[in-house]
């Protein structure tokens, strides 16, 4: 049995053997093409489950994931970059007593009801107050714009967002500017930048500190949503953090730029039911797969069990059987996979053109639902050959 | 080696089922079958014939009594015994059995590729030779 190991003995005795599950699948190609269109779904499906609910990570930490700043101040209530809760702008100055913090920023996060001017329909929007005269965002097409927001009432716009803004942002393209309402006031929109929209908020708008002030008139004066903490070049990050976190009164935490980014992806992954019904999705898929190609195999097994019996008769070890079956698991796996990867993709680009989600594949990804469609096909070939197991050959003719 | 007689069977039983449904369907066997001898078995349908066909051909295992096939015991022997024992019987069954996803020449080569001792091409040619 040892030599089974030797990988020049394996590889002799894979060329000496015959091929009897490739050539039994082909035997029959309604049924093989059944299996691969069966593995093919189940495959879609898990896809498509992991692609959105890593869109929907991504597209809700894209702000959190632009962030110039070095540490972040939010509040101890915080849930997520669109529900930050507030905490007094205060505690901000009393951070600037920190040996190592350079400046501090204030920025304010909300989401408001804005009138899309092309089709009259409210939809939501995520709404960003910062500084213009130190934009908080690493993206360039914010930050060239970033003075106009100087202006009242003037924001920038995010055309990856959801909905149908195509003649605003004509519009915007050739005069430079176009008119909405948001609440009560009528906004100019004279800018654009692309991030794209989360599930919470159907798209961006981007403004100074003043302008959100203005948009929100109820808003207690100096209530903060997160705090930018830049530091001086020299200064040790998590010193700084630490003497942060122990300077300020408890109703805020203090967190690196990764820190923070982890927090709100921890957020969406346990603490939102969303991470959740992902999961339990592409667990249906695999089990759909799985019941789908242990129809196929055992189907096959039952039809073949008296050829099979004979060549028990003729001295073949039950494993040799078994290995037939598991060798149509894995062709099936593979011929079942690839379809299903050039499906995927292609919905992955209909479904990012239709929701404006951040949808791709990565190839991880693709490795990740290989490997699962192989344990899929393997664990229903394992189920299926269970009658093949019996001890007597004679069993199996009866 | 030609005095010996190559099947030996002694006071072979056999039952079927288990418990309360167990019934016998050998009693008590004994035979000798040196080689080149042929021997016709008769008997009613349901007497045992093909059980004790089955049994000497290391399809079904022996349970109690004695059953020596070419030199080995099969009686009590292991899965892995009974699996050698195999490959140096030959066994026609009333259905014959071949393998539909292989053409002739394919299902003629299974039963050499089972001793693992020729390649690929000197199969091919050993059963093209048979046929």
């Amino acid at each position: 049995m040892l030599g089974f190991l030797r990988p020049d003995k394996l590889a002799k005795l894979l060329k000496d053997r015959t091929p009897l599950g490739l050539l039994q699948l082909k035997h029959d190609p309604a049924r093989l093409l059944t299996a691969i269109a069966g593995i093919a779904f189940a495959d879609i499906l898990i896809f498509l489950q992991l692609g959105f609910a890593d869109a929907l990570y991504k597209s809700n930490t894209q702000y959190p994931r632009a962030l110039q700043s070095d540490l972040v101040i939010i509040s101890q209530q915080a849930k997520n970059f669109s529900r930050l809760r507030t905490f007094p702008s205060r505690r901000l100055y009393q951070a600037q007593d920190i040996p190592g913090v350079a400046a501090v920023d204030e920025m304010f996060v909300a989401s408001v009801d804005w009138r899309n001017p092309q089709t009259r329909e409210k939809t939501s929007m995520l709404i960003v107050g910062q500084n213009p005269d130190r934009p908080a965002f690493d993206i360039p097409e914010i930050n060239q714009n970033v003075a106009l927001t100087r202006m009242p009432d003037t924001f920038l716009f995010d055309q990856a967002g959801r909905g149908d803004y195509s003649e605003m942002i004509e519009q915007i393209q050739q005069t430079g500017s176009a008119q909405t309402e948001m609440g009560v006031r009528t906004i100019t929109v004279s800018g654009l930048f692309s991030v794209g929209a989360s599930f919470g908020d159907d798209g961006a708008l981007i403004t100074s500190n003043q302008n959100f002030l203005r948009a929100f008139p109820r808003r207690a004066n100096g209530a903060v949503s997160l705090g930018l903490v830049e530091l001086e070049d020299d200064a040790d990050i998590e010193a700084v953090q630490t003497a942060l976190s122990a300077h300020l009164p408890e109703d805020v935490q203090v967190l690196t730029k990764q820190g923070y980014i982890d927090f709100e992806m921890n957020e969406i992954q346990s603490n939102s039911p969303i991470g959740f019904v992902f999961a339990v999705g592409s667990a249906m898929g695999f089990v759909v797969g799985i019941v789908i190609v242990y129809q196929v195999l055992s189907t096959d097994v039952n039809s073949h069990l008296a050829e099979y019996a004979t060549f028990k008769a003729m001295g073949y070890r039950n494993s040799y059987l078994l290995g037939v079956v598991f060798e149509e698991a894995v062709i099936l796996s593979v011929l079942g996979f690839v379809p299903s990867l050039g499906v995927a993709i292609g919905i992955y680009s209909l479904a990012a053109a239709a929701t404006a989600l951040p949808m791709a594949m990565t190839v991880s990804r693709a490795i990740g639902v290989f490997v699962l469609t192989i344990a899929m096909c393997g664990v229903s070939g394992g189920i299926a050959t269970r009658r093949l197991q019996s001890a007597d050959p004679a069993d199996i003719f009866s | 080696m030609t005095n010996q007689p190559v099947i030996q069977v002694h006071h072979l039983d056999h039952y079927f089922g288990s418990g309360q449904l167990r019934k016998q369907a050998l009693f008590d066997i004994d035979l000798e079958i040196s080689a080149g001898e042929i021997v016709i078995m008769t008997g009613p349908s349901g007497s045992g014939k093909t059980t004790l066909l089955t049994l000497m051909g290391g399809l079904r295992s022996a349970q109690s009594g004695s059953l020596v096939v070419l030199g080995k015991e099969l009686c009590g022997a292991k899965q892995d015994a009974l699996v050698k024992a195999r490959r140096s019987n030959g066994y026609i069954f009333q259905a014959h059995n071949l393998h539909g996803s292989l053409s002739a020449l394919d299902n003629v080569q299974m039963g050499l590729e089972v001793h693992g001792l020729w390649g690929r091409q000197a199969r091919r040619q050993q059963a093209q030779k048979m046929l």
